[in-house]
C-alpha cells in the first residue's frame, strides 16, 4: 500500500482499495495547498520526510484508527516534493459502519499524521523568502 | 581514544542550517549519540537552538540520546514534524 508519493494524488484509487459494503459512512479528508499563511502570500511548498520512519508511522495510525475508533477502513497517503497552490499533499479515507466515528476517526487520522510522521513542509513565498513551519517534537519509542 | 566517522543525515530546517543534507564528523569511538551531538555543535553552531527539539534515529527505529553508537551507524536527525 503506497502511504507517501511523490506523485499527484489519486483520490479514486484510494476510494476502489477501501471499498466496504459494510460502511455506510465514507469521510474523505484532503489537505491543499493554500496562498496565505501569517500574512504572507505563499507561492509554493516543498515537503520533505524521512521514508524509512514515515512509511512505518502512517501505517501504524491506520491501525490505531481502525482499533480506537472501530472503523472498518483507514488510508492515509501524503505527497512528497515541490507542490503548487491548489496541490493536494494528503488524502485521509475512513469507512464504517456509521458516520459519528468517521467523522472523529479522520480527525484524529490528520491530527496524528501531522504530528508523529516525520514530514516537514517548507513555505516558498512571493518575496523569495522561506521558511520552514514549525511542527512537533517526536518522542522516541 | 581512537575516534571513527560518523554519518549524519540533517533534515528538514537542520539541512539548511548544516548546508548539506549528509555530513560526518569525528566522534570518540563507544561515545553516545549525547557526545556525539556535543561534537556536532562544535562543528555546526547553528544547530544549537533546533537541536534540544530533534529526534534521533537509527535506521527506522527512533532511538534515545544514551543510545551507544556502533561503527557503521548512520545517525538521523529528525527535527520537530508538520506534514498535512
Amino acid at each position: 500500500m503506497t502511504t507517501l508519493s511523490n506523485q499527484p494524488l489519486d483520490l479514486d484509487s484510494l476510494l476502489a482499495e477501501t471499498e466496504d459494503d459494510s460502511a455506510g459512512a465514507l469521510v474523505v479528508f484532503s489537505g491543499t495547498i493554500r496562498n496565505h499563511h501569517d500574512n504572507k502570500s505563499v507561492e509554493r511548498l516543498s515537503y520533505t520526510a524521512y521514508e524509512p520512519i514515515a512509511k512505518k508511522a502512517i501505517a501504524e495510525i491506520e491501525q490505531e484508527v481502525k482499533d480506537k475508533f472501530g472503523v472498518t477502513q483507514c488510508r492515509i497517503i501524503h505527497r512528497i516534493g515541490d507542490l503548487e497552490i491548489g496541490d493536494i499533499a494528503i488524502h485521509c479515507v475512513v469507512r464504517s459502519a456509521h458516520r459519528g466515528e468517521a467523522f472523529e476517526a479522520a480527525k484524529y487520522a490528520i491530527d496524528t499524521t501531522k504530528s508523529r510522521v516525520p514530514i516537514w513542509k517548507e513555505e516558498h513565498y512571493s518575496d523569495g523568502t522561506s521558511v520552514f513551519r514549525e511542527g512537533t517534537p517526536l518522542k522516541a519509542g | 581514544m581512537a575516534s571513527v566517522q560518523l554519518k549524519i543525515f540533517c533534515l528538514g530546517i537542520l539541512q539548511n542550517q548544516v548546508g548539506n543534507a549528509e555530513i560526518e564528523i569525528d566522534w570518540p569511538r563507544d561515545s553516545t549519540i549525547e557526545t556525539a551531538l556535543v561534537t556536532l555543535v562544535e562543528t555546526y553552531p547553528a544547530v544549537a537552538n533546533e537541536l534540544p527539539r530533534c529526534a534521533c534515529a537509527i535506521g527506522d527505529e527512533i532511538v534515545p540520546r544514551s543510545y551507544q553508537l556502533q561503527a557503521g551507524d548512520e545517525l538521523v536527525l529528525l527535527p520537530p514534524v508538520g506534514g498535512g
